[in-house]
């Protein structure tokens, strides 16, 4: 088991947020959260990866105990994510925005005296590549569009060669046809790399296009689980949440 | 895979390395710079004022390293310190207690030991500080810089006290009555350091604080120790800082607590601003014009110094928010611009910023001659304001002649946007050094010169722009392309 959740509880002052949550994601997997809006899924995300430490419950990493470590640690293990409201580095170009992340992949950042510029440019430039930004290597990110910095995050995600990639809504505020296309994106990638995905979405199309196993998440509980056809029949996750969507 | 990607990567750039490190154009800048300034003295050794420059430009090198320094902090890794000048105070005592107490000690070991205090005292500060963010970053350096500064004003028997520490022995050769052995160590030791404190900004460090400095979480999430890195700029900018401290005491043979004051960390804050954050020289040219006008201002009427950093600091925020180097180098790009579009956009930027450094130079120079005029009326008690006394003190004369010379360069420069031909490129350059000569000749205080000058050197930097270059010599058919695409 590559990801494994044990019980995990988080509650902000008295609210719970997430109520004793397990989840398991195996290698390879492609596992979707869904959830209504704020059903816990980005909190989740955020005790995973270590920005937030459970009131209570671990999370496991490869059998490792990761409860409570910092997110750099956890990054370095081989947890890759991205945020659902885009998280760059504004006023570096495309290029340095992913350049950092390969040079801290590298353990370099603490070279003090080479020039960075010419480091590392292949890799940098082989990212880009992937995830189709070559052209805008030179612009400043906070210039882009909306949809070239979701493909720049994914980028940037990538530059630390992660073993499973935390998505928290990819497609969030795209039209349909950038949601497509950075569907696709993601999902030749994680084939190309043979990586792990977990990712939260609400498009439900997207959800069961590419999803192997959902979780329906609830008021911060785990509602459902299993292939998308079992939850798709759940009459608890139809009252819930797709009906309202429909 | 990507590691050994990575390995093959920089072992091929380790190579280019090797054979590139003497076409650094930022090297070679550096080494002429030195060449220069090393040799200024002897050129203006029989002037009248020689010990006034000497004097003069010995602070600005060493502030100006202060400021470098500092910057790496606020401008680089995005941490505002109000407690900077702690470390000017620590480098200043740690050489100069050495010096005093132990006979034994040697005067280099003394200057080295400054850095190194400096980088230990910022150690156990920084471990405190960096836990927080923003406002709370900024009260926790202030909190300790005080603590510092309240340590060397209340330990008598130690640092003296507010008497401060008097006559430290240095070597013989420092106390040249020319000032000039002096200035030549302090100019070597300060272009060594800014340059290496360039090599930190540029390095895979420097890049990974700009990055945190961006976004902290995010940084976080691909793997950068925030805290340690920040940790690592606190100690960088605490030893330089501490280096430009002994540099002070050793010019003054003395320390005071005052060295470590606040003001003075707001001084080198102000320094940042003024010449620009985001860019790595900004604060060596605002160094060099708070020192000038400094020298201007506080010799006439203290009084008003305050008042005028004040004003000042308000004006940069509002009109100038990236600092004047930051102004230079700003461009307005869109990837999506074709050519025309973007010489337009040039050519539209650089007349607008002619236009606000003439406006600053003449305003600058209106302002002191106003003020360095004996009685002038306006901060005079009695309030007797008359034309004619004017003209007879040379104000009205002067200031018409200042705004004449202005405004033609400024006609020249608004005509250059149609027709930048040679021959214009030339007569704009002869008239930006004619305005230079004519304040030299007028003696017009300091500032108003030293605009002029910073304006003299954004043309030239705007000819070696390729961008600019092109526009300047095939201006005429693009820009009147992009008007008519605009038109149709
Ligand atoms: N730091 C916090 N402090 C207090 N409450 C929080 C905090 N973070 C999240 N919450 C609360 O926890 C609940 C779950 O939020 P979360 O962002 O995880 O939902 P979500 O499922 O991601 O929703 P969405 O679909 O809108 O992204 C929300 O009610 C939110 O208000
Ligand atoms: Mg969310």
């Amino acid at each position: 088991m590559l990801l494994r959740v044990e019980n995990v509880t988080m509650s902000f002052g008295g609210f719970i947020a997430t109520n004793n949550v397990s989840l398991n994601v195996e290698k390879g997997q492609m596992a979707c959260i869904i959830g209504p809006n704020g059903a816990g899924k980005s909190t989740l995300f955020n005790l995973i990866t270590g920005h937030l430490t459970p009131t209570m419950g671990k999370i496991f990493f490869h059998d490792q105990d990761i409860t409570g470590k910092a997110p750099h640690t956890i990054c370095q293990l081989g947890m890759g994510r991205s945020f659902q409201r885009t998280n760059i580095f504004p006023r570096l170009t495309v290029f340095e925005n992913v350049q950092v992340a390969v040079l801290s992949h590298t353990r370099k950042t603490l070279n003090f005296l080479t020039p960075a510029k010419t480091m590392v440019q292949e890799a940098t430039f082989a990212l880009l590549e992937d995830v189709g930004l070559v052209d805008q290597a030179k612009s400043t990110s906070g210039t882009l569009s909306y949809g070239y910095q979701k493909q720049l995050e994914l980028g940037i995600t990538l530059a630390s060669d992660p073993e499973i990639l935390l998505l928290d809504e990819p497609t969030a505020g795209m039209s349909p046809q950038e949601t497509t296309n950075s569907i696709e994106l993601i999902a030749r990638i994680s084939r190309e790399r043979g990586l792990t995905l977990l990712f939260t979405e609400h498009d439900m199309d997207v959800v069961f296009s590419v999803a192997e196993k959902i979780t329906v998440l609830h008021q911060g509980a785990v509602l459902a689980e299993g292939a998308p056809e079992d939850v798709k029949n759940d009459p608890d996750v139809q009252r819930i949440y797709l009906g309202e969507a429909a | 895979m990507a590691t050994s990607q990575d390995s093959l990567q920089d072992t091929a750039g380790a190579v280019g390395k090797g054979q590139s490190a003497f076409r650094d154009p930022v090297l070679w800048g550096f080494l002429v710079a030195l060449v220069l300034f090393f040799w200024t003295p002897e050129l203006i050794i029989y002037m009248e004022w020689a010990d006034f420059w000497i004097i003069f430009l010995t602070e600005a090198f060493i502030w100006s390293l202060f400021a470098v320094a500092f910057n790496l902090l606020m401008g680089y890794g995005g941490l505002i310190s109000f407690g900077q000048a702690a470390y000017l105070g620590i480098g200043g005592y740690t050489a100069g207690l050495l010096l005093k107490y132990l006979v034994w000690m040697n005067f280099y070991v003394a200057l080295v030991a400054a850095p190194i205090g400096g980088a230990l005292a910022a150690l156990v500060i920084g471990y405190f500080c960096i836990r927080r963010t923003h406002i709370y970053f900024a009260i926790l350096t202030l909190a300790f810089g005080h603590i510092v500064y309240l340590i060397a004003f209340k330990w008598y028997d130690f640092t003296g006290g507010d008497n401060g520490l008097i006559g430290i022995p240095v070597p013989e050769w420092i106390k040249d009555p020319t000032f000039v052995s002096y200035y030549k160590f302090v100019l070597v030791i300060c272009m060594v350091s800014i340059y290496l404190l360039w090599r930190i900004v540029n390095s895979p460090f420097g890049k990974t604080l700009t990055a945190i400095r961006e976004n902290e979480v995010r940084a976080d999430f691909v793997g950068i120790n925030v805290q340690r890195h920040k940790l690592y700029a606190f100690m960088i900018a605490g030893a330089f800082s501490a280096l430009a401290g002994a540099l002070i005491m050793i010019n003054e043979r003395s320390v005071y607590p005052d060295l470590a004051h606040w003001t003075q960390s707001t001084q080198v804050l102000l320094m940042s601003l003024l010449g620009g954050v985001y860019t790595f020289f900004g604060p060596v040219v605002g160094a060099f014009l708070l020192l000038t006008m400094d020298a201007d201002i506080t010799q006439n009427y203290p009084e008003i110094w305050q008042l005028f950093l004040g004003g000042t600091l308000v004006l940069i925020l509002f009109a100038l928010p990236g600092g004047i180097v930051g102004f230079i180098q700003e461009r307005d790009e869109n990837a999506a611009d074709d050519m025309a579009t973007r010489m337009a956009k040039l050519m539209a930027q650089f007349s607008r910023k002619s236009w606000y450094f003439f406006g600053g130079a003449v305003s600058f120079t209106v302002f002191f001659s106003i003020l360095q005029t004996p009685d002038s009326w306006w901060i005079s008690e009695d309030w007797d304001f008359e034309l004619l006394s004017l003209i007879t003190w040379g104000i009205l004369p002067r200031t018409i002649l200042q705004l004449v010379v202005g405004a033609a360069i400024l006609w020249w420069l608004l005509r250059g946007i149609q027709s930048f031909q040679a021959m214009h490129r030339w007569l704009l350059l002869a008239f930006t050094v004619l305005s230079l000569a004519l304040h030299i000749y007028l003696e017009t205080p300091l500032s108003g010169l030293l605009l002029v000058f910073l304006w003299a050197v954004y043309s030239f930097y705007c000819l070696f722009e390729p961008d600019t270059r092109q526009a300047f010599s095939g201006g005429i058919e693009v820009v009147k392309d992009a008007a008519q695409e605009a038109a149709e």
